[in-house]
């Protein structure tokens, strides 16, 4: 069989190469045919880039350039008159805005005053400086990373989550509105949110078990295992926990349980939430919720209580 | 004229004799030789398996799958996902809760020794070289059945470990954890480290029975695949299983100056000398303990493959290399499971470009 064969070829290159690695005279270029053959034997590709998608910044693309130039080379024929310098200088700016307003969607206009075709202001519910509203349960977007935020805006519009107010906004959103707000909200400073506590100290011992050691009779893990020291949220696939409204994190672990969201990688989450009570559910989001949403560059374990 | 010939014929005798004693003395040479060649020759059967396993590991070295299958063990469970690896566990011994712990001197060792296990680099610093935990492999702060668990590490010991080719203390077995897992330096036996973690598995143990073979002990032994693993598969595997967690590139992921992920390979994992370097250590592991959570999940073809994906990247260095990549495998990778000294895309496991303390 081939790979037999060639790993017996590799392992006679190995002998060789750590011999010449031994005495200090490797020779890469021994391997190549080995490269080769490695590489059409195993079919291997570049690993996939899992970088988040380059979000588009403000650029004035090469015709509105040009356009530009031609109109200030008038402004300068005309720079005796100054009613013709104002005509000039204005005509720039517009030339120059136009194009910019019509390829990138104006994300803080959107958040705070509606896209003008379907989508409410977003701060309406999630707050002026995105912090959301732990009353009703609405959560905080600032400081959230951008490729979640993004996802969760798909997620709305192809169902895998399921809300009577987001599902309308977010299929009113175009792709480019829904990237372009996922990344302005990334960028916004978390806010000093009061912290919320309305568990008993028996329901605090419960959500702190949940929290930081899980329940692995259910095989469910500590939630900080995934979702960071005091659940401060890891990378695109674990979002905070911290500081989120209590009645926000039971709704999806409830949504989770139910199957309404489904949109958790592997399933993760729709196992952990099948083990959990509703005492699990509203202890472990009490216990989030009175967590401090800020970094503090050294979490090492507990959290508050 | 007689006495003449005689003695002619004597001297001719004698100068047979003289010229036969080189012909003798060859003979007896060869002879000797022959005898010698023979013994040589000739092994006795423990000779003979031994060096056919070891020709058997050099020629099939990077290919665990010529291994021979049906000589591997038969899994303690079934591979496939059903809940077996959770059914498994309810059946093991279960350690006292951390709630437990006694509030006296001793019980202040114990909970120094949990965080340790649980913030390895953050309480016994000076030891570790790396950004994992012991907890990182040993699930659940070391209580979980099917993942190594410490309660039954604790009754295992001492034991002889061909790794070490000698009894081993369990103070000993800690101390090679840090050395090759942590990629870090042995703590000294009698010092605060070992003695938290001892008090720590031994508290965990309370009640167990001193059987060196508990249920859920180590990782369960998984059956060979059905076809020998690639590294495409892995990769394959790997991106849809545990690049979500581990990264695209196997180096984890931290948040807020914690490494809530731990990286798989790379600068910042474990060392060539761990346990878990071994394809077939990963796959047991990896089989009834991953994704996290969700252990039990992945095909027995699925572990095996992504362990070798795993084992195909380079990490630090053994901390017992020699200077030549050949000779610390023969020494210490002989092995069908082990892809150090191997040449994957073009780089070579453990050689120059592998991180040396």
């Amino acid at each position: 069989m081939s790979w037999r064969i060639h790993n017996h070829a590799v392992s006679a290159a190995a002998a060789r190469d750590s011999k010449q690695v031994a005495t200090g005279t490797h020779n890469f270029a021994y391997n190549q045919s080995r490269i080769t053959a490695h590489a059409q034997l195993n079919q291997i590709a570049a690993p996939k880039s899992d970088e988040p998608m380059m979000l588009t910044s403000l650029t004035i693309p090469a015709a509105a350039r040009t356009r530009i130039s031609v109109v200030c080379q008038n402004a300068r024929a005309m720079r005796r008159s100054a009613r013709g310098c104002a005509m000039a200088v204005v005509a720039c700016l517009t030339v120059m805005a136009g194009p910019a307003f019509a390829s990138t969607p104006n994300a803080a206009a959107i958040a705070h005053g509606g896209n003008g075709h379907g989508a409410v202001a977003c701060a309406a519910c999630h707050g002026a400086e995105g912090g959301g509203q732990a009353v009703s349960g609405i959560p905080r977007l600032a400081g959230l990373n951008a490729i979640y935020l993004q996802r969760q805006l798909e997620s709305f519009r192809d169902g895998t989550r399921r809300s009577p107010v987001m599902t309308s906004i977010a299929k009113a959103l175009t792709p480019t509105e829904q990237q372009a707000l996922a990344r302005y909200y990334s960028e916004m400073p978390i806010p000093a949110a009061a912290a919320s506590s309305t568990g008993t100290a028996a329901s605090d011992a419960l959500g702190r078990e949940w929290a930081l050691r899980g329940r692995w009779s259910k095989q469910a893990p500590s939630c900080v295992a995934c979702h960071g020291p005091d659940g401060v949220g890891v990378g695109a696939n674990f979002p905070p926990l911290a500081g989120q409204p209590d009645k926000y994190i039971a709704d999806q672990l409830q949504a989770f349980k139910d199957g309404t969201r489904s949109n958790d990688p592997l399933g993760m989450m729709r196992h952990v939430a099948a083990a959990m009570t509703e005492k699990d559910i509203q202890a472990v989001s009490a216990w989030f919720a009175a967590q401090s949403a800020r970094p503090q560059g050294d979490r090492t374990q507990g959290g508050k209580r | 004229m007689v006495r003449r010939a005689v003695s002619q014929a004597a001297g001719r005798q004698d100068a047979g004799r003289q010229a036969l004693k080189p012909v003798y003395t060859a003979c007896l040479g060869i002879a000797g030789c022959g005898l010698i060649l023979a013994a040589c020759l000739i092994e006795s059967p423990t000779v003979t398996a031994a060096r056919n396993v070891s020709e058997a590991a050099e020629h099939t070295t990077f290919n665990p799958a010529a291994m021979p299958y049906s000589a591997m063990p038969v899994m303690d469970h079934p591979a496939s996902g059903s809940g077996s690896t959770a059914a498994a566990n309810a059946a093991a011994f279960t350690p006292p809760p951390s709630s437990a712990i006694p509030d006296t001197p001793f019980g202040v060792m114990v909970r120094r020794g949990e965080l340790i296990f649980t913030h390895t680099g953050r309480y016994a610093g000076q030891y570790v070289g790396n950004s994992l935990n012991c907890s990182s492999c040993h699930l659940d702060a070391g209580r979980l059945a099917g993942s190594a668990p410490m309660w039954a590490a604790w009754v295992r010991y001492p034991r002889y470990r061909s790794k070490d080719h000698k009894v081993d203390t369990f103070g000993e077995r800690l101390q090679g954890c840090f050395r090759f897992s942590m990629n870090g330096k042995s703590p000294p036996a009698n010092g605060k480290v070992i003695e938290a973690l001892e008090a720590y598995s031994y508290w965990l143990a309370t009640g167990a029975p001193a059987d060196k073979n508990l249920p859920g002990y180590g990782y369960p032994k998984l059956a060979s695949p059905p076809q020998p693993p690639t590294y495409a598969s892995g990769k394959s595997v790997y991106e849809q299983k545990c690049a979500v967690c581990h990264g695209p590139e196997g180096q984890g992921q931290a948040a807020d100056g914690v490494q809530v992920f731990p990286p798989l390979w790379g600068s910042h994992s474990y060392n060539w000398g761990a346990g878990m370097s071994s394809v077939k250590t990963a796959a047991e592991f990896v089989q009834a303990n991953m994704p996290l959570g969700l252990g039990g999940t992945l095909t027995n073809q699925e572990a095996w493959d992504v362990a070798y994906f795993l084992d195909a990247h380079d990490r630090p260095q053994d901390p017992r290399f020699n200077g030549s990549v050949a000779s610390t495998r023969k020494k210490f990778h002989n092995s069908p499971w082990s892809l150090y000294g191997a040449v994957v895309n073009g780089h070579l496991l453990g050689g120059p470009s592998a991180v040396r303390k």
